[in-house]
């Protein structure tokens, strides 16, 4: 049993005995310590408590205690609160913080449900950025090209996961960025519905349009996750009581049923994308199109707001600290600080605008599809990356078709598609009504079993 | 309205010492590509219709 292996192979194998939940951790962190160097996905490894946490595992299995993730080692995000460790979330400040006194709440939900944190994961600065490519840790490599960025935001994670270091990650998605990094990586992922799961202990990105949520490398596994990440915590102020509403035994009913459309419009894609689109289309046999409204706007509306909700919780450390920041994210923040109240509030009155006609759109469809990223995983330092017939600046276009659904709170699977004679995939979104993550999660499977979706360990990474 | 970028010079030592942000030459580049970037957003935001009474999205839940 490797952690090359999938999150349920590895619960099978702990939960009959085959193998011992230590034996899976430790080949776990061999993993992680023969290619952080390569991919540099690590920024903390967590040895000693991942050992302790699975000699834990055997003796509670033995005593009948259920655990849905017996011995699955998981890597987090930097922006995770981790105990006994300084919240780092990808800067230099976040280094000289004072350790946190608890993890994570989902890092603890995962662990109740018998996973085991290996480690956190490299991030962009404060996650403001679409490459992994930090300026405090070391750009993050793409296991499938080390020439080529992982990123999103949480690139580290979508490493540590595409080269078969862990078999699952959480991270954050505030404009888009784990779907981006489950795009360039070739992983599944998802955001859920915002209000979903629980924030509690997450570093903030920009609070409005931040979602935590899970990658993985098939929608099974992710879906064990999710199911795992679920349940209300009173301290989240963006969290919605609802009921538990796992979706594993859901996922084999695949379409079925489903009213699927492909967006249209700015959504369509160009070049490469755009073909994906159409493969897809043909596979589900989904002919339908959709507009999606002011997709311009929106994802206008979700740079203003994140803009200025970044500034606001950075303003303090931008006037005393300034040089201690990534210079392009400094800029940022400093721009997001001088923006006209009226724009941001503007901003929001359209976002409500935006979700009655998104809530509008799912009274006729189920789940609407449409690119994750504008393109393949660019190479390391690449500024600008040719999508059809233009020319687009790469860190400002990545973010494009996955913003304007963090705006509408909207629950996603990201769905990695393999490119005829291509080694690095890219991604299309699962789009769905608040709180139908299952709807999104079935297209998901129901790709993955046609065999166009899957999200192998990168070569060169699965052997050794 | 608004097609016509604002001078982003002024805009930035308008504001910035408003908000005690000491912004040095070098940085003035950057900080004004963000700038620019924003109006552009805010012009194409200030076409779509809203209604009156549309409220903004954040708003706290009692």
């Amino acid at each position: 049993m490797k952690s090359t292996d999938g999150a349920a192979a590895i619960v099978k194998a702990v939960t009959t005995a085959q193998t011992g939940a230590r034996s899976v951790i430790i080949e776990a962190l061999a993993r992680i310590e023969a290619n952080t160097g390569r991919t540099k996905a690590f920024t903390d490894v967590l040895k000693d408590r991942a050992l302790a946490n699975a000699d834990g595992i055997d003796p509670a299995l033995k005593a009948g205690k259920k655990l849905p993730l017996a011995g699955v080692p998981f890597a987090v995000a930097n922006a995770f609160d981790l105990k006994g460790i300084a919240t780092r979330a990808g800067s230099k400040i976040g280094r000289d913080g004072l350790p946190a006194a608890i993890d994570a709440a989902l890092i603890g939900r995962l662990e109740a449900a018998g996973a085991i944190c290996a480690g956190a994961a490299s991030i962009d600065e404060f996650g403001l950025g679409h490459t992994g490519e930090t300026a405090h840790d070391g750009a993050v490599h793409n296991p499938h090209d080390l020439t080529a960025i992982a990123g999103g935001a949480p690139a580290g994670v979508a490493a540590a996961i595409a080269g078969g270091m862990v078999p699952l990650g959480l991270a954050l998605d505030s404009d888009g960025g784990l779907r981006i990094a489950a795009s360039l990586s070739g992983l599944f992922a998802i955001k859920p519905t915002y209000g979903r799961l629980s924030r509690v202990g997450v570093f903030p990105t920009a609070p409005s349009l931040d979602h935590t949520g899970v990658l993985a490398r098939s929608v099974e596994d992710l879906a064990l996750a999710y199911d795992a990440a679920q349940g209300v915590d009173a301290a989240d102020p963006a969290m919605i009581k609802r009921p538990l509403e796992p979706v594993s035994g859901r996922l084999e009913r695949g379409s079925a049923g489903l009213r699927i459309a492909i967006a249209d419009g700015d959504f369509a894609g160009a070049g490469e994308a755009r073909q994906m689109m159409d493969e897809i289309g043909k596979r589900l046999e989904v002919s339908r199109r959709v507009m999606i409204p002011y997709a311009q706007a929106a994802l206008a509306a979700a740079h203003l707001i994140g803009m200025a909700e970044a500034a606001s919780l950075h303003a303090e450390r931008l006037r005393s600290r300034a040089a201690d920041f990534d210079p392009e994210v400094r800029d940022r923040l400093a721009a997001g600080s001088l923006l006209p109240a009226q724009w941001i509030e503007r901003a929001q009155r359209f976002r409500r605008m935006f979700h009655e006609q998104m809530l509008a759109l799912f009274s006729t469809i189920d789940v609407i599809l449409a690119p994750a990223t504008p393109m393949r995983a660019p190479r390391l330092g690449q500024k600008s990356a040719r999508v059809g017939t233009v020319e687009v600046p790469v860190r400002q276009s990545l973010n494009s078709y996955t913003a304007a659904f963090s705006l509408a709170g909207l629950p996603v699977a990201a769905v990695p598609i393999a490119i005829d004679g291509q080694r690095l995939p890219l991604g299309v979104q699962a789009i769905a009504a608040p709180w139908r993550e299952d709807f999104a999660l079935r297209i998901a499977r129901e790709l993955e079993k046609s065999g166009l979706a899957k999200a192998p360990v990168a070569r060169g990474f699965a052997e050794e | 309205m608004a097609s016509k970028l604002p001078d982003l010079d002024q805009w930035l030592d308008a504001v910035a010492p408003i908000v005690k942000l000491d912004v040095p030459a070098e940085q003035r580049p950057g900080v004004k590509d963000h700038l620019k970037t924003a109006a552009k957003m805010a012009a194409l935001l200030e076409k779509v219709p809203l209604k009156d009474e549309t409220a903004a999205a954040a708003v706290y839940r009692a």
